[in-house]
């Protein structure tokens, strides 16, 4: 923990990670149409760490003596708020036949919800619920025939409730199955990490089972690589993250998890220069990791539909054609440092980001 | 040979140990304590020229023994007076509010008592029945302040967790440790207390002797009786206490037990219900 207050540099720090990974890949996707090697860790480092995070966050408020009830209530609220929110974001920053595409937003909205309900399981009763969907995944994406929702590579379904419902399920960008599965595992992992005094024995704990996941992984893509006939045909998907394979997300999980325990090991801490700039840089962007999302999107995108406006054609008539590789990485590095001075000036002058609007209204 | 400059000629320091050690260092003075075989030891001790109670490793009671020729009455009692002003200094060296010594005048006998330090003034012929009579009134009351201390110092944590005997959660799980020490540190107190009462409580010697009264008169000014009885008072809630703690955590533990399966159950079908609904809406989507 940083001295002198109540967050966790290794959470800053591996928030701030992702959400680089998801600038830079979203800058080379969406305006050069290259997909860096990197892609697929942004999005499960979030979905893990809001699951530590909830946990963090309920503590803080038990300390402070708001009631039960009461939790769950802005619990409940928070969740809506991140829906509603991944639904405009949809509208707004794609475009409006997006609306139910089910983005990591909404993902999210609905697993914070979730976790008011699995944080009175014991932990290895999360343990086996996560087991079951991640087993589930492949069985029910095989039921629902998930190739048919895609087309080219982007979900692609009919505006009708069951697509919907199923985009949801099983079928869309970020469904429940199995994505549930990074927050559960990040609140069993961040109540064990940091709700216990006796710290070392919870990260050995979080290191072997992010170890056992990784070998998983390895084990799986293994399997898929030279005996395929070993493995049912849910399983024979390599590392894919659409749809979300079962060696993705054992491996993006067991990193996560390793990560996360290996951090505090290697990050330095005191009072030094290094220190106090990583900590500052860290927490800046960790704060505002939501508006940076949104923001990110709409800096790169809009321009984008709104060039192809002016010219008189298709909205998306630009995308992942605008500009090369090199260029693209060079905007997102500009967008970061940019980001970062604007950050600073929201946090001196008292300026809100999305996140003051969350708690405002959902507190 | 006394170390005090103002005590007769003749005077000794005793300082005592009471230890269960099977081959103390020192020779063994009296058997204090039988369940537990504890037994009063002298120790080796440095030339001092002040009281301090307590002083040095192992030692649980200095026992100052002064011979008076019994001729003197007066002078005998100047002498109690100047030692008792000696005591009362030596206290508030050692604590922020001391008791005052006691002072027990009995036939030609003076016994002067602060916590830790014993005084006995008498004739030389009569140092060795007093003395076992002193030694085992001291280890008496001595027991009887060490468990009244463990008893307050437990009060903190008991006030702090007093919502653990209503009801056990999630979050008291991983103290379990600590409650288990916490019941069998309070349990051990009162097995402490039981043992002591009998002897706190002894009966009138007949026919009385100067060691037997010493001893009796002893008691009566620690007010042993009704010490002791607060002392049961408090150890009655708090074992009350953390017995309730203790049933509740063992029974939540085993609900816990019951609720995992239960839960197990639950997600089992969660995920078949989730199954046959994707199947339900993949036909809908084909339909």
């Amino acid at each position: 923990m940083n001295s002198g207050s109540s967050r966790y540099l290794e959470i800053d720090v591996l928030r701030t990670l992702a959400i680089f990974s998801m600038v830079f890949v979203h800058f080379c996707e969406n305006l050069a149409g290259v997909t860096p090697p990197f892609t697929g860790f942004g999005a499960p480092l979030f979905a893990f760490l809001s699951g530590a995070s909830y946990h963090l966050w309920r503590s803080a408020q038990e300390r402070r003596g708001r009631a039960e009830s009461e939790i769950a209530k802005a619990t409940i609220r928070r969740g809506l708020f991140l829906l509603g929110l991944g639904f405009a974001f949809n509208i707004f920053v794609w475009l409006p036949e997006d609306t139910f595409n089910w983005d990591v937003l909404s993902f999210l909205g609905v697993a914070w919800m979730s976790l008011e309900l699995v944080r009175r399981w014991p932990l290895p009763v999360l343990a086996f619920a996560a087991l079951v969907i991640y087993a589930l995944s492949p069985v029910a994406r095989g039921i629902a025939d998930y190739p048919a929702y895609w087309t080219a590579g982007y979900f692609d379904p009919d505006l009708c409730l069951s697509d919907v419902l199923l985009g949801a399920l099983v079928t869309g960008y970020f469904p429940l199955l199995p994505w549930i599965v990074y927050p559960w595992v990040g609140y069993a992992i961040g109540s064990t990490l940091f709700g216990t005094a006796e710290r070392a024995g919870s990260a050995r704990l979080a290191q072997r089972s992010g170890t056992a996941l990784v070998v998983v992984a390895g084990t799986l893509l293994f399997l898929q690589q030279r005996w395929p006939a070993l493995l049912p045909r849910g399983a024979r998907d390599a590392w894919t993250m659409f749809p979300p394979s079962l060696a993705y997300v054992a491996g993006s999980l067991g990193l996560a998890m390793l990560v996360l325990a290996w951090l505090p090991r290697v990050l330095p801490n005191g009072d030094h220069r290094t220190a106090r700039t990583l900590q500052l840089v860290a927490r800046t962007f960790s704060r505002h990791a939501l508006t940076l999302y949104l923001l990110h999107h709409v800096v790169h995108l809009w321009p984008l539909w709104i060039a192809a406006g002016l010219d008189g054609e298709e909205p998306t008539a630009y995308w992942r054609a605008a500009s090369s590789t090199p260029a693209a990485g060079l905007l997102a590095a500009c967008f970061l440092i940019a980001s970062y001075a604007g950050l600073r000036w929201m946090d001196r002058h008292g300026r809100r980001g999305i996140e003051d609007l969350m708690r405002w209204l959902c507190d | 040979m006394s170390d005090l400059p103002n005590l007769p000629a003749g005077s000794e320091r005793v300082a005592i140990g009471f230890t269960a050690e099977e081959a103390p260092s020192g020779a063994v003075l009296l058997l204090v304590d039988a369940a537990t075989k504890r037994r009063a030891v002298a120790r080796a001790t440095e030339p001092r020229e002040s009281f301090t109670p307590g002083a040095g490793a192992g030692v649980d009671l200095e026992l100052w023994l002064v011979p008076t020729s019994g001729e003197s009455r007066e002078e005998e009692e100047l002498l109690v007076e100047a030692l008792r002003a000696e005591l009362a200094a030596a206290g508030e060296r050692d604590r922020a509010a001391p008791p005052p010594p006691v002072v027990v005048a009995l036939q030609s006998a003076y016994v002067l008592w602060s916590p830790g330090v014993l005084v006995l003034l008498s004739p030389r012929e009569r140092w060795l029945a007093l003395r076992r009579a002193a030694i085992d009134a001291a280890f008496v009351i001595g027991e009887l302040r060490a468990i009244e201390e463990a008893v307050e110092a437990t009060w903190p944590e008991l006030e702090a967790d007093a919502s653990l005997a209503f009801e056990s959660s999630e979050r008291a799980l991983p103290r379990r440790d600590e409650l288990r020490a916490r019941f069998s540190r309070v349990l051990a107190l009162r097995m402490r207390l039981s043992r002591l009462a009998p002897r706190a409580l002894l009966p009138h010697v007949h026919p009385p002797t100067l060691a037997s009264q010493l001893a009796e008169r002893l008691r009566e000014r620690a007010r042993l009786p009704e010490r002791l009885e607060h002392l049961r008072e408090k150890l009655e809630l708090q074992f009350q206490a953390v017995e309730l703690a203790s049933q509740r955590f063992s029974d939540y533990a085993l609900a816990r037990t019951g609720h995992s399966l239960e839960w197990v159950i639950i997600v089992l079908l969660a995920g078949q219900t989730i199954l046959l609904l994707v199947e339900l809406l993949a036909g809908y989507g084909a339909a």
